[in-house]
């Protein structure tokens, strides 16, 4: 029933221009003799057919229309009020129905409100011993967010409001579970006392607690109830514990967008700022630097990472010492978190020191961003020889060896040459590499000439005299199967004459009888040998030009003819 | 001009007589200085001789030495560095600038190869150019010799065998030949140098508002390659590679 008329209520500040209609009660426990006020509200718009609830259960005892405008943030309601003052007819719960108007053509209806008739006086009850009958809805306590949807990281604002209609003389602070939250507490000393009105009952409240919640995880996530106590004021020196519970809340965390990520994004979330100051930049090799790294702004400092201070090896960057303050101004968490570095120059040079970056993603905007400190020039100066001794990822071997020392100079001939002066490529050197080609392709021509001057064709001819005998008599066996003579004889002819000609270098214009007779006689062929080899011509001839004449086989002429030949191959000629 | 060519073919990687008289006592007179712990004495005595224009394995080796005794570690490095580049495998040169390079600040993987690729680059750099191509040369006339043998022998088999042993040989050579040229294009195209400043950042590009990549130091032996607007690129060790002012170093 409170719960409605508070949502109600907001509900009616929250719409503003828009038109509304609802019913609202000055009270909703009543003793059978007291009157209640009923109204309703009409809130801008002209309502028309206004149609009341039957009101069976009560005794109207007025009627009364009010209007009334009152004007917040700039914007102005108006308000229609037709109140009724009831009394109700007998003890126990009477409800009252809805109620119909319609605004711009549109019908509108209030909830049914239920009122609760005891006999006897209300007022009594509060002196009444039995303290556990205490109506819870006297007091109570109520948690609101400041926001429905958050990123992840993003602070978010949980207040405990406490409601009450009776005097309070102490209360304990509310305590939930936060699970999936990092909270930070804000300190809400002597609460203020507001004067609040809800559903025409008048309520003293005040915030008494406030958490600055950041969500570790995405989803819908929930805080419960939370619990607490109040001791109410019952007469004089005399209180009374009552235990209350708040209502649970859920918010609704959205995981931080996955594009565009920052590569050394360590999850801060809020607005922040990212300051440096550095001792000194010109120093020596062992004297240390103080570089102070400040982060500042709202949002989830305390769980910044450490930022990094990019240097080379020749730098030895210590781990920071860390400071954090925070405070809280608007319900806002914010802070300053600053990290001090002790940096040692182990190595002599002139050094850049890269800005420190810091990055986080703002939810105002809902874009990552990146802030960095400006950049530095360290300069190191040398510290002496010493500085040399700082020699590092050296293997086993090598140690043994540093502490060696070099090998003595060389002395003797030094062996000069001429700096520019370059072997490879000059005309000594292609002598001296061509040389070798030259002179084995000058021997080896040289040579081919003088086994050149040797052989004359002449001698090529006599050498091939018996091979080609040999072909062209094999040729004439072959003829030998044929019937006719012809062929056979002057395949024979043509081998004793190419075979004597080609052994005795006849040329062409010589080919005749007379002058191979001459040939074999200068040859110093015996004349034995002469006479059957120009027999055996002539016998050729004849069988060529008389055949009848002939008697002897081919075969017998064949075979001789290879005994010719072979006969002047073993005579040694001249 | 004639006699001077014929000197030259004569008295190549020979040592040059001419002036050496007073050129050796200059070496002497460093030598000395040297024992008698005069570094800066021997320093300048020694360079006094690379100035006349000659050039030692020796001297660079006893000037790295000096320079090594002085403190200043990035111009040993330098003239070991130089030294190596006339006795590549010199075995006194090699455990000084071991010993030399201990004492820089960097520390730079060497490049990793297959173990042919290790065996090759062994090969190739354990000789100059000059030796390079005296030993290309020697091998033709070797070849030579069994090509003419070839010739002239008249024993069939003999000269088969003479024929495939020169081919062998020639065959030996020109590989020879080919490294020769190779090592000779890597020493022309892949100068090296050392860092002389006291430390370097190393730029994406040729230019000072370009990104640093990372810190280098003296002494560091670098690749050095391309040159733009008082800029050169240089490589260490494993691809690490990137731009440096051309002040900062001196080529070996």
């Amino acid at each position: 029933m409170i719960l409605y008329s508070v949502l109600i209520l907001f509900s009616g500040l929250a719409i503003g221009q828009q038109p509304a209609f609802y019913a609202e009660v000055n009270k909703n426990r009543v003793s059978v003799s007291d009157y209640v006020q009923l109204s309703f509200i009409i809130e801008n718009g002209k309502g028309k057919n206004f149609k009341r609830p039957s009101l069976s259960d009560f005794d109207i005892l007025n009627t009364q229309n009010y209007s009334s405008s009152s004007s917040a943030n700039g914007r102005v309601t108006k308000k229609l009020s037709i109140i009724y003052l009831i009394k109700p007819r007998g003890a126990g719960k009477k409800t009252i129905g809805s109620a119909k108007v319609s605004i711009n053509g549109k019908t509108y209806s209030t909830k049914p409100i239920t009122i609760e008739a005891i006999a006897g006086k209300v007022q009594e009850r509060h002196a009444d011993k039995n303290h556990q009958n205490l109506p819870k809805k006297d007091v109570f306590v109520r948690a609101y967010l400041n926001k429905p949807t958050v990123y992840q990281g993003e602070q978010v604002l949980l207040t405990y409001k406490i409601f009450t209609r009776q005097g309070i003389s102490n209360y304990s602070q509310p305590v939930s579970k936060f699970t999936g939250f990092w909270k930070e507490d804000i300190k809400t000393e002597n609460p203020k006392v507001k004067r609040e009105t809800i559903n025409g009952l008048a309520y003293r409240t005040a915030i008494i607690k406030k958490v600055v919640l950041f969500p570790q995880k995405s989803g819908e996530l929930k805080i419960p109830e939370a619990e607490m106590f109040v001791d109410l004021d019952v007469g004089f020196f005399n209180s009374k514990r009552v235990d209350l519970k708040s209502n649970p809340v859920k918010i609704n965390v959205r995981s931080l967008p996955g594009i565009e990520i920052p590569e050394d994004y360590s999850g801060a979330v809020g607005q922040f700022e990212l300051s440096s100051h550095i001792n000194t930049t010109e120093t020596k090799v062992d004297e240390a630097i103080t570089l102070l790294v400040k982060i500042k702004g709202a949002g989830n400092l305390s769980l910044v990472d450490i930022p990094i201070v990019e240097l080379p090896n020749d730098f030895e960057v210590y781990d920071p010492k860390v400071n954090e303050s925070k405070s809280t101004r608007n319900n806002i968490l914010s802070g300053t978190k600053s990290y001090e570095y002790l940096i040692i120059p182990r190595q002599e040079g002139v050094y850049k020191m890269k800005p420190v970056r810091f990055s986080y993603f703002d939810p105002k905007t809902k874009i990552y961003k990146t802030v960095s400190t400006q950049s530095y020039t360290l300069e190191i100066e040398g510290g002496g020889s010493s500085s040399k001794g700082s020699v590092s990822g050296i293997s086993k071997d090598e140690v043994e060896l540093l502490g060696k020392d070099i090998l003595f100079i060389k002395t003797g001939d030094p062996a000069l040459q001429l700096v520019n002066y370059t072997f490879f490529n000059s005309i000594p050197f292609f002598l001296l590499a061509g040389a070798p080609f030259l002179l084995f392709f000058g021997m080896f021509g040289l040579r081919y000439y003088q086994s050149n001057k040797k052989t004359d064709p002449d001698l090529a001819r006599k050498r091939n005299a018996l091979p080609m005998a040999r072909k062209q008599l094999k040729q004439a066996k072959k003829l030998m199967a044929q019937p006719e003579d012809k062929p056979f004889y002057e395949a024979i002819s043509m081998a004793l004459w190419g075979y004597f000609s080609d052994r005795f270098g006849l040329q062409t214009h010589e080919l005749s009888r007379e002058f191979l007779e001459a040939k074999l006689v200068e040859q110093g062929i015996n004349e034995g040998l002469s006479g059957r080899i120009m027999g055996l011509l002539d016998k050729c001839e004849m069988a060529l030009y008389a055949p009848d004449i002939v008697s002897e086989t081919r075969n017998s002429v064949y075979e001789s003819s290879i005994k010719l030949i072979m006969e002047v191959e073993n005579t040694k000629t001249g | 001009m004639k006699l001077k060519f014929l000197y030259m073919v004569l008295f190549l990687g020979v040592s040059v007589l001419s002036s050496g008289t007073s050129v050796m006592n200059k070496f002497e007179e460093a030598n000395n200085a040297y024992s008698e712990s005069e570094y800066d004495k021997s320093i300048s005595l020694y360079l006094e001789i690379l100035d006349t224009g000659y050039s030692s394995a020796h001297i660079y080796y006893n000037l790295g030495n000096a320079y090594y005794k002085a403190g200043e570690v990035a111009p040993s490095i330098l003239y070991y560095e130089k030294a190596l580049h006339l006795k590549p495998a010199d075995s006194d040169i090699l455990y000084n600038l071991k010993l030399a390079n201990l004492r820089i600040n960097d520390r730079v993987e060497p490049v990793k190869r297959s173990v042919l690729g290790a065996w090759f680059y062994r090969v190739l750099n354990g000789f100059t150019v000059r030796q390079w191509s005296w030993l290309t040369i020697g091998i033709f006339w070797i070849s030579l010799i069994f090509g003419l043998g070839f010739i002239f022998l008249r024993k069939k088999t003999g000269r088969q065998v003479l024929f495939s042993m020169a081919l062998l040989i020639l065959i030996i050579g020109s590989i020879s030949l080919g490294l020769t040229i190779y090592k000779d294009r890597t020493d022309k195209t892949v100068t090296e140098a050392v860092i002389f400043s006291a430390n370097v950042y190393v730029k994406s590009e040729p230019a000072s508002r370009s990104t640093d990549l990372f810190i280098i130091h003296e002494g560091l032996k670098v690749k050095t390659g391309e040159k733009i607007d008082g800029w050169t690129f240089i490589e260490i060790g494993a691809g690490k590679q990137g731009w440096v002012p051309d002040d900062s170093y001196e080529i070996i």
